[in-house]
């Protein structure tokens, strides 16, 4: 079989598994959305305060953390299902906790290679923001806190898109995923593992059938973020048009 | 007549530049002092260091007799002093949103933040413009906005950067107006600009800053500094 055919049977299963509403693949679907929108929310909770004090204030520590940030971005994802894995395996310091081998523990890895990524692009993006915004905050009586929320609120879409790109890279890591998940059938088996799977097995077609599944849901979701920001009155530019 | 701010020796030097440097100046409580001088004369960063949003490079400030310290002066002064920029920034929503924004960090009750609101939006002629974006307003509107929100705050010390740049003739009768209201009430006002135009007759003392140096002919008139 040419490689074009390959494709094409590819898009053609692809097509097929979606329309079938095959149970096995809806589920591995199911189980990668829950896992890495629940790890990318619970990461901006984190990520994006982390990344607007790092990107707003000035302190004397703030290049070198802006550095760890920038580089723990390039954490591998292995690594950290590795070092998860010594942590939540039976004999680790969290291993009474039972997680290994759960979505749970899918979701901890994820949130750990989330957070950052969303505190270094938003500190970038305050970084960014016209510095007029804290001076007038500052002018106007804000105090520290008030004044990063009136950052936040300020560069509110670039914090978002921040989010979306750590949703981008979690939903398509597979290190964590594999290690302390386990690739359990109906249980810890995500779109990613399952690629991995049946590429092992030879069966590369149904591999990339299910990597384009994957493409249609991180496309769903960044189209219903850019609906949300358009919809929203909380993401509206403007209240009335200009005169 | 108290004094309010006391400079010794105050410098700010930007990139090796030296961008502002008094050897002594004080500026009495109750007064209008208005700070004239070519561009790059330093009066937007004198009116920044005396706001507490930049600390000076050496030299001393202290307000109410007590020294500003190098950070967190403005935290110290937030409750006192506000600062209307040269080149205001509008947060992201309406005029009225922008107006009101000082208030709501006041703990004010609501129904009194908003009449405030009305008051110097009425006062300022923006009324008609409270419910518009903000950001979609004219320089001379944004202007007025800026000194509205920054009056609203009813501070004892109200600093205004360049406040009749960009407004029309017949508005600059309204901030003048303002200002003049502010005076009567017995803030203490610094006005920094190039031309005073119809702010000149309520000012107390002129300082003229030639190459951000405070000149040594100060204008007094009563009892300022």
């Amino acid at each position: 079989m040419s490689a074009m055919d390959t494709l094409w049977s590819a898009l053609e299963e692809a097509f097929r598994l979606i329309g079938a509403a095959d149970a096995e693949v809806y589920g591995a679907a199911a189980l990668s959305l829950g896992v890495s929108l629940a790890a990318v929310g619970l990461a901006s909770l984190v990520g994006v305060p982390l990344g607007v004090a790092a990107g707003g204030s000035h302190f004397r520590l703030r290049p070198l953390i802006l550095a760890i940030l920038n580089t723990l971005m390039a954490l591998p994802t292995v690594l950290i299902g590795l070092l998860l894995y010594v942590m939540l395996s039976r004999r680790g310091p969290a291993g009474a906790l039972g997680l290994l081998y759960t979505p749970w523990a899918m979701v901890l890895g994820q949130f750990i290679l989330a957070i950052p990524i969303v505190a270094a692009l938003s500190a970038a993006a305050v970084q960014g923001a016209d510095p007029r915004v804290i001076k007038s905050a500052r002018t106007l009586g804000a105090g520290r806190l008030r004044t990063w929320l009136t950052l936040a609120s300020e560069t509110r879409l670039a914090l978002f898109a921040a989010a979306a790109a750590a949703f981008g890279r979690v939903v398509g890591e597979v290190g964590i995923s594999m290690m302390v998940g386990g690739n359990i059938r109906h249980y810890t088996r995500n779109l990613t593992t399952a690629i991995a799977l049946e590429t092992s097995k030879g069966e590369i077609a149904l591999g990339i059938a299910l990597g384009i599944v994957l493409m249609i849901i991180a496309l769903g979701v960044n189209l219903a973020v850019q609906a949300f920001q358009q919809r929203s009155p909380l993401w509206r530019r403007s209240t009335r048009p200009a005169t | 007549m108290a004094t309010l701010y006391e400079a010794r020796d105050l410098t700010k030097v930007y990139a090796g530049q030296t961008v502002l440097s008094i050897r002594d100046l004080r500026l009495g409580e109750g007064t209008c002092s208005a700070l004239v001088g070519p561009n790059g004369a330093g009066k937007s960063t004198l009116l920044e260091i005396l706001a507490g949003l930049t600390a000076p490079t050496s030299g001393t400030l202290t307000y109410r007799g007590r020294a500003c310290p190098r950070n967190g002066a403005a935290a110290r002064l937030a409750g006192e002093v506000t600062l209307a920029l040269q080149h205001p920034y509008m947060f992201r929503g309406t005029v009225r949103h922008n107006v009101a924004y000082g208030l709501r960090g006041r703990h004010l009750p609501r129904r009194e933040a908003r009449h405030r609101a009305e008051r110097y939006l009425a006062a300022l002629g923006l009324l008609g413009l409270a419910d518009r974006d903000a950001r979609r307003l004219s320089g001379g509107e944004t202007q007025r906005v800026s000194i509205a929100r920054a009056l609203a705050l009813e501070t004892p010390v109200v600093l205004l950067d360049e406040p009749l740049s960009h407004v029309d003739a017949d508005h600059q009768e309204l901030i003048v107006a303002a200002v003049r209201r502010l005076r009567d009430d017995g803030r203490t006002i610094v006005i920094a600009a190039h031309d005073l135009n119809g702010l000149r007759p309520m000012v107390d003392r002129l300082i003229t800053l030639p190459n951000g140096e405070c000149g040594p002919e100060d204008e007094r008139r009563g009892e300022a500094g």
